[in-house]
């Protein structure tokens, strides 16, 4: 008996001990490295930092590397995975990164602090964060918000709501509840407070998709009121810019994040899978056809971002100095910048133009 | 009896809080709380959900269990250095010793992101992280075992005229191996902790990475991120028992393993 006992025990062991020298040795030979290259006529090379999960709302660029739109440029694009505690802005200035995509109010947050960034395109031309409400709360509009609780994002995002809140009367730091929300819509939808922050290309969907309609919602979006803080900037290192040939691959990669977009815009279903897949690390069948779902309306929505009705179709990507204006407004009055903002000097427009204009 | 009952009192207490799990869960489903299923699903369904996404969950956990078990090995060679050299004098211990201390208080949720951008790399950065978050307990417990040695033990080697190579290979280093492992007990977990920060924060694959895109994607994923926990959990544990598995087989000669 005890002879059995102890055999089945140095088995164990010595599986237990086999299974750990083969991760060992599996971790070992399976660890890669990628070499730059600076030489002419070799793929230029360039770090894309998301500010978010790879998934629909980044289509553009995961069609244009999935589709090699990016290698017909003569890129070699790296998409850097973002999350709740990555600083994209930063990573660019650090040089972790050549580009990153983010809000024209972080754009100037961080010129403000004397760092070198600058933007050469801007894809979305209103605000993919509005406030949703239920219906049945009693709210109708922002002017309803005034007692309610309302939860926003920080760190930036909280800029549009408090200029939407001065431009229908209300006074965000007395008249409403304010508190910061998390990044589920679990409590929302529990109705635990009566307004939330949402993106159009993920929580807004993942409301509709739990089973409320749009004619149950309230959605209020700051750019109907004139306040537009859009997302989708793209944003540069000044220095990487200067670079030699850094403009020209620039350019093409413009060019060809262009195409990506409308390729998703066309292929909605084809790209909401790719998403799904990147967003899922690249596994999970089920879990993969289930968020395809969701991901199909995140790129539905990011088209109206990027084409809103009467949009001229050949503005795709420009950058408008009117909008650009009016994120500086919003920025200085509340206080995300302490100097007064050099708009033209916070965008390089030369690179969308050399991206539009000939080429291939 | 009694024997057997000790033998899979783990099991029984396991099996005991998943029953719980599961009236805790039907009682809130059944209160009418919204959305009761993602605040606390059922375990059986975290379970169905487990066999429907194994490939994801398999190639997730891959991920983890590879990062967290390089860093751990790194840790515990970088701990045994240290815990080495700080023993060689007490005005080399009094000197760094705060320090490694002091390292520990570093919360690591901060320091993930700025070694991401520093590194560049998300596997490298969770192995670093992971190597970082595990060799405190290792050099802690190491240092403390190479200074357990009794004093009688030393003389006894002394007068044998032992030299500095034979006191460790025959002394210093025996008597440290239980503390040794005790800190790699210790350890084992926390390489798994410091791997899932990482893939909190900028990194598409791990378990770290789905707990925190299931949360992402509304309701219907919540039996996802329990699964993703769980596992986490079973990985923590797995690695705990591995350490202690070796532990026998490299010591065997321990008190506590000795039949009674």
């Amino acid at each position: 008996m005890h002879h059995v006992k102890a055999r089945a025990r140095a088995l164990m062991s010595a599986g237990a001990l086999a299974l750990v020298l083969s991760l060992v040795a599996a971790a070992c030979g399976s660890s890669g490295s990628e070499s730059t290259s600076g030489s002419s006529g070799a793929p230029a090379k360039i770090r894309v930092q998301l500010s978010w999960i790879p998934d629909g709302q980044f289509a553009g660029y995961l069609m244009a590397r999935d589709k090699g739109f990016y290698k017909a440029e003569n890129l070699d694009v790296q998409l850097l995975p973002g999350g709740p505690n990555v600083n994209a802005v930063q990573q660019v200035v650090t040089g972790a990164a050549d580009m990153t995509i983010n809000k024209v109010s972080e754009l100037y947050a961080a010129r403000d602090k004397r760092l070198p960034v600058v933007s050469i395109a801007q894809f979305d031309q209103r605000s993919s964060f509005p406030l949703v409400a239920f219906k049945s709360s009693g709210i109708n509009g922002p002017q309803d918000f005034k007692g309610k609780k309302v939860g926003i994002w920080y760190g930036g995002d909280e800029y549009e709501f408090f200029a939407l809140m001065q431009k229908v009367g209300l006074d965000p730091k007395k008249d409403v509840q304010l508190f910061e929300q998390g990044f589920t819509m679990d409590s929302f939808l529990k109705h635990d407070y009566q307004v939330a922050m949402v993106t159009t290309f993920n929580e807004l969907n993942v409301i509709r998709l739990s089973g409320v309609s749009d004619d149950q919602l309230t959605i209020v979006n700051p750019s109907d009121y004139g306040i537009s803080i859009p997302h989708g900037a793209l944003i540069t290192n000044e220095n990487w810019l200067k670079q030699g040939g850094n403009k020209d691959a620039a350019a093409r990669f413009v060019r060809a994040t262009m195409k990506g977009w409308d390729y998703a815009f066309a292929h909605v279903d084809e790209s909401a899978g790719v998403a799904a897949k990147s967003a899922l690390s690249a596994g999970g069948d089920a879990a993969t056809k289930d968020l395809t779902k969701l991901q199909t309306m995140s790129i539905n929505e990011i088209q109206k971002l990027q084409y809103p009705s009467g949009f001229a179709k050949d503005q795709h990507g420009k950058i408008d100095p009117t909008l650009y204006q009016n994120v500086a407004d919003i920025v200085s009055k509340f206080g995300l910048v302490k100097n007064k903002v050099d708009v033209t000097g916070a965008y390089d427009p030369s690179i969308w133009q050399a991206a539009t204009s000939g080429g291939k | 009896m009694a024997v057997a009952l000790r033998r899979y009192s783990g099991l029984i207490a396991g099996a005991g809080f998943l029953v719980l799990w599961e009236v805790a869960a039907g009682v809130l489903a059944r209160s009418g709380t919204p959305l009761a299923t993602s605040k606390l699903p059922y375990p059986h369904a975290v379970v169905a959900r487990i066999v429907q996404e194994a490939p994801l969950l398999l190639n997730s956990l891959w991920v983890t269990a590879r990062g967290a078990l390089i860093g751990l090995v790194a840790g515990i060679v970088l701990g045994v250095a240290i815990s080495l050299l700080l023993a060689q004098s007490r005005a080399l211990e009094a000197a760094f010793y705060p320090y490694v201390v002091g390292g520990q208080m570093l919360p690591t949720i901060a320091l993930a992101p700025i070694l991401l951008a520093a590194l560049q790399n998300p596997t490298l950065t969770r192995i670093v992280v992971a190597t970082y978050i595990s060799f405190f307990a290792i050099t802690i417990g190491t240092l403390k075992g190479l200074k357990s040695v009794p004093r009688e033990s030393m003389e006894l080697m002394r007068s044998y005229s032992a030299g500095r190579r034979q006191l460790y290979t025959k002394l210093k280093l025996p008597a440290a191996l239980p503390f040794l492992f005790a800190g790699m007990k210790v350890a084992a977990p926390l390489a798994v902790v410091g791997e899932i920060v990482v893939e909190l924060t900028g990194s598409t694959s791990g378990l770290g990475y789905l707990i925190l895109s299931t949360q992402y994607y509304g309701p219907k994923y919540a039996t996802l991120f329990w699964a993703s926990m769980l596992i986490t959990l079973a990985l923590g544990f797995a690695f705990y028992r591995a350490v202690a598995i070796i532990e026998r087989i490299v010591s065997p000669w321990q008190h506590e393993f000795r039949t009674r």
